[in-house]
């Protein structure tokens, strides 16, 4: 019942939001399903450690992983590591590596970082374009097929 | 799924989140202001990417939106039935 309450007060916290083009209950469920998952996310990692240091990542993916992939991804992790290592900035390498290696939710990571989660995705976003423009001028395809 | 990164990333889908999405795409506050619009379109089997480019790719490269766009749909895909 609290819980029905609180949504209830959420939803008309941001009524002036509502631009009337969806309906007014799928923008409602909008509204509160995102802050219930924004809540349970930041308590499923309150109190963890970020699980991956950017450094290990890059030196444990010389092994185990190698062999799972094809030669053709093994040449793009290859490069990959290289570009993380040379290409990016530590912030952009911490950011990349918890959010896409170590699963950190993004919001969570924003919060620890004391930063919004717009301007982290814009972080993962412009380490992606300078790792892809580093991939064509190496001359490789950074297509990744879903299948094995 | 809720990710927690307590489960092994797996290499291929590693290296997928590395390089992100092709193309342009939506910001994450953009993709919160037309989630409900998005996900009625789909629902209703029309073109949610043509009449919201950049949703699809920013949903493909942010993870916590796309859990968002995951529920959301499946909640109104619940009530549907």
């Amino acid at each position: 019942m609290q819980s029905a309450d609180d949504a209830l007060l959420l939803v008309l916290a941001k009524l002036d939001q509502f631009r009337g083009t969806s309906l007014f209950t799928t923008w409602a469920y909008k509204v509160a399903l995102v802050e219930v998952a924004v809540t349970v996310r930041r308590r499923t990692w309150q109190g963890r450690e970020l699980p991956v240091e950017p450094e290990a990542w890059l030196a444990q993916t010389d092994g185990a992983w190698s062999v799972e992939l094809e030669v053709e991804q093994r040449e793009l992790l290859a490069a990959l590591r290289h570009a993380i290592r040379t290409e990016l900035t530590a912030h952009q390498r911490e950011v990349l590596v918890a959010v896409v290696i170590g699963g950190v939710p993004i919001d969570v990571l924003a919060e620890r970082l004391a930063t919004s989660r717009g301007a982290l995705y814009k972080t993962i976003h412009d380490a992606r374009q300078t790792l892809r423009r580093r991939l064509a001028a190496d001359g490789l395809d950074p297509k990744v097929p879903t299948a094995a | 799924m809720m990710s927690d990164g307590r489960n092994a990333p797996q290499p291929r889908s590693v290296l997928r989140g590395l390089l992100g999405p092709e193309g342009s795409q939506l910001t994450c506050q953009q993709c919160y202001a037309l989630l409900d619009e998005y996900v009625e379109l789909e629902l209703l089997g029309g073109a949610a990417d043509h009449a919201i480019p950049g949703m699809r790719a920013h949903l493909d490269g942010c993870p916590a939106c796309r859990e968002e766009h995951d529920s959301l749909l499946a909640l109104l895909e619940g009530n549907h039935t």
